[in-house]
């Protein structure tokens, strides 16, 4: 018998009488205001927030922000032409900006399925050194619970990524490290025009 | 109300004040209070160090001891919960049943059962309270700092009535003292160690005496400051309650 | 033969370090306690979790099942794997069909326990952990002492040393920045270099055939989306019906374990990226032995959340590595003597009983009461040593007869003054740091027969 029946008849055999599956269900909370509790917890994760009024708006703000210049590389999720690239090609990405479906305000977790990430590549999030995220100021959810219903069993492409913050470690004795082996940074400008 | 008074093995040989203190408060309170004289053993030591199949004797004593009352209680929240949780008796098990129901620890009959809101009880003194992990998680006599639960504690309620009586809090409300039973010779180096790190967080709330509601625990705790000669002295929680105004 | 009583020992020699390891877990631990106190139906999602993992073990057959059919609809190969030793052909076999010889890995508790690093590299393989303090652990050649903490035994002067002898920093440096930003800049090399990605598994939706992988570095995800090819390994238990159980499992497992809201990514892998390739191996290696035992079978529930380590009393004072398996803490104590009772006997019984690891447990596996169940076992089936059993026995002789016992107390209290360590071999360890209390004049019996003890009917 080969491994997989092996181990699917021993879990046959000795596994107990079913259980039943639980409803999942939406916990209240309470009277909140969405757009604070998720700036706060964003800061708490060692990202930063900005409201912006509409794109052109957060792109001038991050311009300045993080001086950018032609010189400095970035990945935009406006830019097509990232699509048939090596993903090695973008060890020496400066900034990465791309849009996010929705936000979580108990966690500042923002849900990126795969068609968000510039050119679908996977690894420009992780790999460039800041990290911008532009989201709808309508997105924003109160817990996982939504979100997940939002999300629902829909094709989010191949792949799709919780973010909460910038990379970070506190491997070290415990001290909070900002810049794994991911973003420096997380900037994320809330943007008010449904726009996106 | 008829109340057999368990005595569990160690108090009954090493800390005789104890039972005589909850034997003395229970009659204070109008208890009709016998002790059982061939009681031993609650089995525990056995249970724990995993031979609970050769405990068919401490609980064949335990049930034809007890089996006459309408309540049992002892000072000890281990002996009691061990009691709950493992007490059989193959043949009266509707004995055991019974008595695995109506056995209680000291402070949460006195809360619970009898429901007293004062006591004729002074100790001015600084104190601290150990919360012994069997009456803590096992039997719930205090909210656990684990869960998410409204704070309250049975025996901390219970010393708010004695008089002159300051109770300070320890930095980790219920972290274990190590004691464990056969857990304090087998683990000898982490037993010890547990049991100085919670003298240092009542030493350094400059308390004069530790209690709680288990005097293994407190034998424990006392075995190290006696050798690390500190002033803190240990007392049970039914001789505080039971102190008079005279103390 | 390891012990942990003896290997615990010697980690108590230097007790400034045991201090300062048990305030650095118990300040994981606080930061645990705000989060899961600041939400008011954390008791509930803990039971909600506890019943779909318990749902998902009684129908885990079906799910596995599903899962796979997904996996393989999403254009993911699919093994499975008996044992570790199948585990670690399939991967090495994966590995080689390529050509392949460098790999990186994220952090998978799982390849510890199948001592997949030694296998490969024995194999000729370079094999990197790139969870920062995986890495730490494996240029020191030791294994980790934490599921999620894995350099938490070390102080940042170690580490210092460490890199500073494998990636030249500088002498004597021990600023976490700086060592960190030394081993972002060693490990991109790694990543850019790697043919293949090897990464664990958090959680397996077997609606979706989809993966989710959880780290707050992002290591799982640069290594993944690098290479060309990834490899999940997975027990099989991992397994959860739904993709929207996450919402649950994701809002408990990072409280849980380093009190943070959430994991800083919580990635979920469906297909694998267009030209490249992806692997899930299914493991059960003792697995399915654990679902047969009644007593322990919810064991499997376990997220390897690690709470219960850094609430655990034990754990805090005598470190991970004194547990001598891969998992340890008070989990790995209920799981270890399912894989081998004789070599861990000792575990179940590393423990006070106090119970504080079941009400961290965000899947509320009743800990305890596990290790509680194991120490019968163990003794009934003769690991516990003779010594012990005949001190038991001697015992339970003398605390079942009031005669006796009577007798034994009238000696001096010789009996009880010896009691635990009529059960241990070695002189009587009590009085090694401690007193015994002055044996009384008489016993609170004496006392009641002549204060109180008034003849039958009065
Ligand atoms: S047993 Fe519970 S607390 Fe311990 S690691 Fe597993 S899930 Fe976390």
């Amino acid at each position: 018998m080969n491994s997989r029946d092996l181990i699917l008849n021993k879990v046959r055999q000795n596994k107990p009488d079913l259980l039943p599956l639980p409803i999942l269900e939406a916990y209240p909370q309470g009277d909140i205001d969405l757009t604070d509790k998720f700036g706060n917890f964003l800061k708490n994760v060692g990202g930063d927030i900005y409201l912006a009024k509409d794109v052109q708006e957060a792109r001038a703000h991050l311009t300045q922000k993080f001086q950018l210049s032609e010189s400095i590389k970035v990945a935009d999720y406006t830019d097509t032409n990232l699509f048939q690239q090596d993903p090695h090609s973008f060890e020496d990405v400066f900034v990465t900006i791309m849009r996010g479906q929705w936000g979580v305000a108990e966690n500042a977790a923002i849900w990126i399925p795969e068609e968000y990430l510039p050119g679908k590549q996977r690894v420009l999030p992780f790999i460039c050194q800041h990290l911008v995220i532009y989201l709808p100021a309508d997105a924003l959810l109160p817990t996982m619970y939504e979100a997940y219903q939002k999300i629902g069993t829909q094709d989010f492409g191949g792949y799709g990524v919780f973010i909460a913050g910038p990379s970070k470690t506190a491997d070290i004795e415990q001290s909070l490290v900002i810049g794994a082996h991911g973003p420096r940074s997380l900037t994320v400008y809330l943007i008010e025009k449904q726009q996106l | 109300m008829k109340v057999g008074l368990f005595v569990p093995c160690y108090i009954d040989q090493f800390y005789p004040n104890v039972g005589i203190a909850t034997l003395e408060l229970l009659e204070k309170l109008g208890c009709n209070v016998t002790f059982p004289l061939n009681q031993t053993c609650c089995g525990q030591p056995m249970a724990n160090s995993g031979y609970s199949n050769l405990t068919k004797g401490c609980d064949a004593n335990f049930v034809s001891n007890f089996s006459e009352f309408d309540y049992i209680v002892a000072p000890s929240g281990s002996c009691v919960l061990h009691i709950k949780e493992h007490l059989k008796d193959t043949d009266h098990p509707e004995k055991a049943a019974q008595i695995r129901k109506q056995i209680f620890e000291l402070c949460e009959f006195l809360t619970d059962i009898l429901k007293i809101n004062s006591l004729p009880a002074s100790f001015p003194h600084r104190v601290g309270l150990h919360a012994s992990c069997h009456g803590q998680r096992g039997l719930h006599l205090s909210s656990m700092s684990e869960r998410n639960e409204p704070s309250f504690s049975k025996p901390g309620h219970l010393l708010s009535m004695v008089k002159g009586l300051e109770l300070v809090q320890a930095e980790r409300p219920d972290e274990c003292c190590g004691f464990g039973g056969t857990f304090c010779v087998f683990e000898e180096a982490v037993s010890v160690k547990m049991g100085k790190d919670r003298i240092e967080e009542h030493a350094q709330n400059q308390v004069e005496y530790i209690t709680g509601g288990d005097t293994s625990c407190l034998m424990h705790l006392e075995g190290i400051l006696k050798r690390q000669q500190s002033p803190i002295r240990i007392i049970h929680i039914a001789e505080i309650l039971n102190s008079s105004i005279s103390n | 033969m390891i012990t942990h009583a003896k290997e615990a020992e010697k980690f108590n020699k230097d007790e400034a370090r045991v201090d300062w390891h048990d305030d650095t877990l118990w300040f994981v631990r606080q930061k645990r306690d705000r989060m899961a106190h600041n939400i008011p139906e954390w008791e509930q999602l803990r039971e909600k979790a506890s019943q779909i993992k318990n749902h998902t073990l009684s129908n885990l057959d079906q799910y596995l099942v599903q899962f796979e059919k997904q996996a393989l609809a999403n254009g993911v190969h699919v093994h499975w794997a008996a044992n570790a030793a199948e585990h670690n052909q399939i991967v090495f076999q994966i590995i080689q069909k390529h050509g392949f010889r460098k790999i990186v890995k994220s952090k998978s508790m799982l390849t510890e326990e199948c001592h997949l690093n030694e296998f490969l590299i024995g194999q000729g393989i370079e094999v990197i952990d790139t969870d920062l303090g995986e890495r730490i652990v494996q240029l020191r050649h030791e294994p980790p002492s934490h599921i999620v903490l894995p350099a938490i035994h070390l102080k940042k002067e170690d580490v210092g040393e460490t890199f500073h002898q494998h990636l030249g920093t500088e002498k004597g440096a021990k600023d976490p920045q700086y060592l960190t930003e030394a081993a972002r800049q060693h490990l991109r090399e790694k990543f850019i270099a790697a043919d293949l990605a090897l990464t664990g598994v958090n959680f397996a939706v077997a609606e979706t055939g989809g993966i989710v992988v959880c780290t707050n570095e992002g290591n799982a995800d640069m290594g993944a989306h690098l290479a060309n090819v990834h490899i999940a390994c997975m027990g099989i238990e991992k397994i959860i019906p739904r993709q929207a159980d996450l919402s649950v499992f994701l809002r408990l497992l990072a409280r849980s374990a380093t009190g943070q809201p959430i994991t800083t990514y919580s990635s979920h892998f469906l297909r694998p990226a267009s030209g490249k390739e992806m692997h899930i191996v299914l493991v059960d290696n003792g697995r399915t032995e654990q679902l047969a035992r009644t007593d322990f079978r919810n064991s499997l529930k376990c997220i390897r959340c690690a709470a219960c380590f850094n609430t655990c009393p034990v754990y805090r004072r005598s470190g991970g590595h004194s547990y001598h398996t891969a998992v340890a803490g008070p989990i790995g104590s209920i799981l270890a003597p399912n894989i081998d009772m004789r070599k861990y006997a000792d575990l179940p019984f590393a423990s006070t009983l106090c119970g504080s690891c079941s009400n961290v447990c965000p899947v509320k596996i009743d800990i305890h009461d596990q290790l509680w169940k194991w120490r019968q076992i163990l003794s009934q089936e003769g690991h516990t040593g003779t010594a012990k059993a005949t001190g038991m026995k001697l015992m339970s002789a003398v605390l079942s007869n009031p005669d006796i016992y009577r007798f034994a107390g009238s000696t001096g209290r010789w009996f009880l003054r010896h009691v635990p360590s009529l059960a241990s071999n070695s002189l009587n360890p009590w009085f090694k740091q401690r007193e015994m209390p002055e044996p009384p004049k008489e016993s609170f019996r004496d006392w009641y027969l002549k204060n109180r003890k008034k003849p039958k009917g009065e």
